[in-house]
């Protein structure tokens, strides 16, 4: 007769095995469906902040009306280059494009950008830089009707891109 | 006598280690759980201050007279949260997990608001002494 009980035998032990590994794989399956919804990255961030300036740019005069031949801090403009009939004006983008580098980059609030304006007569405007040791490049393109002095409309791609 | 009172010295054992082992998974879930909250809080934070920063900078640009209504949260993450918009920065502070900060490029004066439970109907405006934001 043994003097053991029947407890602690193979079976048991196999038993334990057997259910940490089922409640293991339970665990981390619920985890993974819990665990989807993530925090926005600063890639996503600066995607999702690419997309509202874009649409700002693109779609509003901007702020202050006359905002690209003002003079002020970066905290005092909103930029937009569009003018009347929807239209992007020249002078708002050459007013823009004048200005300094980090004073184009600030009123973007943009660590680093490059905008591009193309037309089928490759009569081109870039203004920025080009990128350079980045982690990642978000690029938002639009076509876009820039109207100059002369009321002369021309299709354009305009092309905005940020990186970090 | 000892050989009878062997399994019963086995059982306690193991019910003491079954018991062990519960509290100890307890233990971790639940703060899995309070981290999973705080996290899916931040998150919902953030997306309100994305949010925010489009209604605030579309005020701006669009001028006097312009009003828009839009709904945020009664609460996020079941706390009352505060939101200040200030220029180039829409922060939502939570009342127990922090700020949640967002670059905007909003430009006009600084905002304040707390959202009140059940009165998450908002309107923001922009008039000859800036922009506001309030309870419809």
């Amino acid at each position: 007769m043994s003097n053991k009980g029947q407890t602690f035998t193979t079976d048991f032990m196999a038993s334990i095995v057997i259910f940490g590994f089922i409640i293991t794989i339970f665990l981390t399956m619920w985890n993974l469906g819990l665990g989807t919804q993530e925090e926005l990255t600063n890639e996503e961030i600066m995607d999702q902040q690419a997309t509202r300036t874009m649409a700002i740019m693109t779609t509003t005069q901007g702020y202050p009306e006359n905002w690209p031949s003002n003079i002020g801090t970066r905290e005092d403009y909103i930029p937009g280059f569009m003018g009347e009939n929807h239209n992007l004006e020249q002078q708002r983008i050459e007013d823009y494009g004048n200005k300094d580098y980090e004073d184009k980059r600030d009123i973007l609030r943009v660590p680093e950008f490059q905008i591009t304006f193309e037309n089928e007569e490759a009569e081109n405007l870039e203004m920025g830089r080009e990128p350079e040791d980045a982690s990642y490049i978000i690029v938002k393109e639009r076509e876009v009707t820039i109207k100059d002095e002369d009321d002369v409309q021309t299709p354009t791609k305009m092309r905005y891109i940020v990186w970090g | 006598m000892t050989l009878k009172g062997q399994s019963a010295v086995e059982f306690i054992m193991l019910v003491s280690m079954s018991l062990f082992l519960l509290l100890s998974l307890v233990t971790i879930s639940t703060q899995h759980q309070e981290q999973l909250q705080i996290h899916s809080s931040l998150v919902e934070a953030q997306k309100v201050a994305q949010d925010i920063s489009f209604q605030a900078e579309m005020a701006l640009v669009q001028g006097d007279y312009y009003h828009r209504e839009f709904v945020v949260p009664n609460r996020i993450g079941s706390q009352n949260y505060t939101l200040y918009i200030v220029p180039s920065t829409v922060v939502v502070e939570l009342e127990r997990d922090g700020n949640v900060t967002m670059p905007s490029l909003y430009a006009g004066n600084t905002i304040s608001h707390q959202v009140e439970t059940d009165q998450n109907d908002l309107k923001i405006v922009h008039n000859d002494t800036g922009i506001h934001l309030h309870e419809q």
